[in-house]
């Protein structure tokens, strides 16, 4: 049974990394991505570097590619958790080698997000997963922990300067904080600065709206999602 | 800057194939994952030894001095040499000695053979195999959730489905073909022919008229290529009901018995005595008769034919004395038949149960419930085949689809329960914990959760586990119009052709096949998505 399954996966096959066209090295990086391989995705970053190609084409066309298709079967409930976190792990050695080259040459990355559970909660495990998530997706991702009070926040915010920032709660009775944070932005005059995504199992749809949030991500998955579209709305916008 | 490692010829050790590799992977199924068939029951045992010893002497006292009525003569042909005695009453009665004796010699384990060898079966010991069953006669439909009377095309549909159930071990005759009822060799040909066509599951066919087998067997043998090719691997039982209750043979099934018995098959009986209306309202006076019941159906097969294999069907029901009607779903049932199944292995004997005949009249939680426990409890106890009845509502009469669909999940579940819980080195986990606890504070990552995502859980195929969000979004289905949109996906596209074309022409040639061409190839209309469901995306 686990036989026939590695004999459609062609376990036998041996590739050269190096030796592939570029096209073909892309689309074997689809596939390493997915399977989770961070070293053939690290040696496959280098390699396209190497050959001359820009830092951004290679994050965008080769890794943030890879990372699209995975989100989509993660959707689709073809790829469960685990898997994915180990995209997002691959994901992360390519992009530690971009990185450094991005900042060097001044290219704006995918985007950055500060994320924290609210004031009150200490329920991260879905704040955790939304944060392993969107690095995997080549967001820079600051995570400000559990209980974090609306003056943490915006200290945050002002040193990362991020595109985005995540709020999660688990409890009904921590949630109306997300309100207390959002007014605070206003207040401090830089809520139209800023992407607010909210998340949590309790919330819905209609509570993002009337706390004043750009997104209420249901999941992982749905917060890259929103995440890139935004980010892409306000950067054509701008 | 450090070097970079050399290009290296790689090869991926764990896994790799990327997206192609894994939708191959997951469309395969999880099958055998989690769960698999033949896994060991036998924890449940709701009687004590002192009770399956009394019982045991009840029911062989029965036989000794109440007997079985009206035996057919080839029954007596064998039975009266080997010191039954025939009463003036026209009772056979069995002594005792002879009884232990056919106990001891009959087969305690037999292989099922699918017309697909990968989907043989050993039945034996405590393993545990879930299997379709029935004979009932109306369709549930989902649309309008009005019960019509069954065709021979849904039985062929039914087959299909069940092929594709991933919980469903073996295929039993789930309903009739109503409409040749009233031509009963046509109909048993046809409903042979649709079994074939529609999986390559072993199965199981209710047949009444003993001169249709001989006839079946040249149809299978023309299937399988060669004459004599389905003795030696019989992927098809037939069987019935042999006892009329209380403790009266019945003719047409009784001959059947014989005749299997001398063909050297397996008989597959179900000896169903209602509790209350015919057999005593206790629980443990149902087990007695119903033991003594198929216990003479056991001791007929080794007259005949010593060593003889049969499906120990004793099917004690429940009636419902506020009415007097049968009941299938209730506490009284999952513990009729998870005592019939420990007192069978008690003797090592190969046992079949039912389980899942809900009283509801559609798939709600009723049938949830009732269904759940007497499969479960069926399951636990260990009998070798779960008759677990996947899709029957309203206490037999009828068959549902997506109730097939949906009891899939719910056997996968019972599957799941019995394999119990492996604790190893490994398993216990404990460097595990550690890791996350010193690390980053979860499991979601751990190469261990990677590793036993799918060994370790199973996951349904229709149960919603979505969020209450989700579910509002998507229209708020209920389990059974999720299973709805299954069954369309299923029986739409579902059309194997696994009887070959020689020998379908062949078939057709000799029998009267009464089920079009046409209705076997996809866009025949029968399951073309109807616009009033509501598809998701």
């Amino acid at each position: 049974m686990a036989n026939d399954v590695d004999d459609v996966a062609g376990d036998e096959q041996e590739i050269v990394l190096s030796e592939l066209p570029d096209d073909e090295l892309v689309q074997q990086m689809y596939d390493d991505m997915y399977d989770g391989l961070a070293e053939e995705i690290g040696e496959s970053t280098r390699i396209l570097l190497d050959r001359g190609w820009e830092a951004t084409r290679v994050l965008e066309e080769a890794l943030v590619g890879g990372m699209n298709i995975v989100g989509i079967d993660f959707r689709d409930g073809i790829l469960f958790v685990p898997e994915v976190l180990l995209a997002a792990n691959a994901m992360k050695a390519g992009m530690e080698i971009l990185r450094p080259i991005l900042s060097e040459t001044g290219a704006k990355p995918v985007g950055r997000m500060v994320i924290g559970t609210v004031k009150g909660d200490i329920h991260d495990i879905g704040k955790n997963l939304v944060g392993m998530m969107m690095e995997g997706a080549g967001f820079e991702v600051v995570d400000l922990g559990v209980n974090t009070s609306v003056d943490e926040f915006m200290a945050a915010l002002k040193e990362h300067e991020p595109d985005i920032l995540g709020m999660s709660a688990l409890l009904t009775t921590t949630m109306p904080y997300m309100k207390v944070v959002v007014d605070a932005l206003k207040e401090a005059g830089i809520r139209k600065q800023l992407i607010v995504m909210v998340g949590g199992a309790p919330l819905n749809e209609e509570f993002g709206r009337n706390v004043g949030a750009d997104a209420y991500c249901r999941d992982a998955a749905t917060a890259v999602e929103r995440a890139k579209e935004l980010v892409a709305a306000r950067r054509a916008a701008a | 800057m450090e070097e970079r490692p050399a290009p290296q010829r790689r090869r991926s050790a764990r896994k790799s194939g990327g997206r192609a590799g894994r939708h191959a992977a997951r469309a395969a199924g999880a099958a055998g994952m989690a769960v698999h068939p033949g896994m060991s029951g036998g924890a449940y045992k709701p009687l004590g030894d002192r009770d399956i010893e009394r019982i045991h002497d009840a029911a062989l006292h029965v036989l000794e001095t109440i007997g079985i009525g009206e035996p057919i003569p080839e029954i007596l042909d064998a039975a009266l040499p080997k010191g039954c005695t025939l009463g003036d009453d026209g009772r056979l009665r069995f002594p005792r000695a002879l009884v232990e004796d056919m106990i001891a010699i009959s087969a305690k384990e037999y292989v099922l053979h699918a017309p697909d060898p990968a989907l043989d079966h050993e039945l034996k010991d405590q393993r545990v195999i879930m299997a379709t069953s029935g004979e009932s006669v109306q369709i549930l439909e989902y649309a309008t959730q009005r019960y019509r009377p069954t065709k021979l095309v849904d039985l062929y549909d039914a087959a299909r489905l069940a092929d594709r159930m991933e919980h469903i071990h073996s295929y039993g005759q789930p309903f009739i073909a109503a409409e040749w009822s009233h031509d009963v060799y046509t109909h048993d040909m046809n409903i042979g022919y649709a079994a074939l066509a529609g999986t390559r599951k072993s199965f199981a066919l209710g047949i009444a008229v003993a001169d249709h087998i001989d006839p079946l067997i040249q149809m299978f043998d023309l299937y399988a290529g060669r004459e004599g090719a389905f003795l030696e691997r019989p992927f098809c039982t037939f069987g019935g009901c042999p006892i009329v209750s209380p403790l009266r043979f019945g003719k047409e099934n009784a001959e059947v018995l014989v005749k299997v018995a001398k063909l050297g098959l397996t008989g597959d009986v179900a000896v169903a005595a209602q509790a209350g209306a015919t057999a005593p309202a206790t629980l443990a006076g149902a087990l007695v008769q119903t033991f003594a019941e198929t216990l003479a159906c056991l001791v007929v097969m080794n007259l005949i034919r010593p060593g003889s294999a049969m499906n120990f069907g004793m099917w004690p029901f429940i009636s419902d004395l506020r009415t007097g009607s049968f009941s299938g779903g209730s506490g009284e049932e999952a513990l009729v038949i998870s005592a019939m199944t420990q007192l069978a292995n008690h003797y090592g004997l190969i046992t079949s149960a039912p389980s899942g005949m809900t009283d509801a009249k559609t798939m709600d939680a009723q049938a949830g419930y009732e269904k759940a426990i007497t499969t479960l409890s069926a399951a636990l106890a260990g009998a070798n085949m779960v008759c677990a009845y996947p899709g029957i509502v309203g206490s037999l009469i009828a068959q549902s689809f997506e109730g097939m669909v949906i009891d899939n999940d719910m056997m996968g579940a019972v599957l799941r329960v019995l394999r119990g819980i492996e604790v190893t080195d490994e398993t216990l986990a404990v460097p595990v914990i550690e890791k996350a606890v010193f690390g980053e504070g979860h499991f979601l990552n751990q190469p261990q959760t990677l590793e036993v995502m799918q060994t370790e859980y199973l996951y349904p195929e229709v149960a919603d586990r979505s969020s209450p969000g989700d579910w509002h979004e998507s229209g708020s289905p209920t389990i059974y119009d999720l299973a709805h949109q299954k069954v369309q996906q299923i029986l739409s596209s579902h059309y194997p052709e696994y009887i070959e074309p020689a020998a379908d022409a062949a078939i057709r040639d000799q029998f009267p096949i009464q089920l079009a061409r046409a209705d076997m190839r996809a866009g025949n209309g029968r399951w073309d998505p109807t616009p009033h469901t509501s598809e998701q995306e």
